[in-house]
């Protein structure tokens, strides 16, 4: 059940949570319970590690990175850019 | 522009650095979410984007294969023109992908080239990051 409470935010605190609004399109009010959630999670300890993550960063593919640079510019040259 | 870090779908890496983006390909469009990855060498393109912006796999070139745990799948390079669809300030640039013949990665922007075109700054204490195209 849902319970209404009223809070005193600092004003920083708003002018950030109202632009947060404005910038994804969400209501002030959406953003702040967001806040709130992530921040329970936050404080209880180990919550992240207690999950399995996938680690996807394709490390050291120096020579697929400059096979991707070499294709770009390929691909700009023949197009003008 | 900031953004917020955001959590998506089931993911169980919770909120992290992610951006919505419109991909295109000639007449083709799709909207993706693309993890910003710093310690990612490419930018990756999971098969099932790049079959969706009408790319055929065996017309674009083999590149070296990547590293870690990608190290089996075979990779082709695909460039997209790429847009924001939050951010109408920013231009649209073009980004080169590491397509690779799996689904089991999402969207990942990575040093080449996604961060060698725009500035990133990280603010994880805010759970937020700006963005800037490169001057």
């Amino acid at each position: 059940m849902n319970q209404a409470i009223s809070l005193q935010l600092p004003e920083q605190t708003i002018h950030r949570a109202q632009d947060a609004a404005a910038q994804t399109g969400r209501s002030l009010e959406a953003v702040l319970l967001e806040w709130i959630e992530r921040g329970s999670i936050l404080n209880e300890p180990f919550a992240e590690l207690k999950q399995q993550h996938t680690l996807y960063s394709p490390l050291g593919g120096e020579d697929t990175a400059q096979a991707l640079r070499d294709f770009l510019s390929l691909k700009q040259e023949s197009s003008g850019l | 522009m900031r953004f917020e870090y955001s959590s998506f779908g089931e993911d169980a890496g919770g909120v992290l650095p992610r951006l919505l983006l419109t991909l295109r390909s000639g007449e083709m469009s799709i909207d993706v979410v693309g993890l910003l990855d710093t310690g990612a060498t490419v930018n990756v393109l999971p098969r099932s984007a790049g079959r969706a912006l009408g790319a055929l796999w065996n017309a674009q070139p083999v590149i070296p294969k990547l590293a870690g745990n990608l190290a089996s799948t075979e990779v082709r390079a695909l460039s997209v023109l790429v847009t924001h669809f939050q951010a109408k300030s920013i231009p649209p640039v073009h980004l080169v992908f590491a397509w690779v013949e799996s689904d089991d990665i999402p969207v990942i922007l990575g040093q080449t080239n996604f961060f060698s075109m725009f500035d990133v700054c990280f603010y994880r204490s805010q759970n937020s990051f700006e963005i800037h195209l490169r001057q």
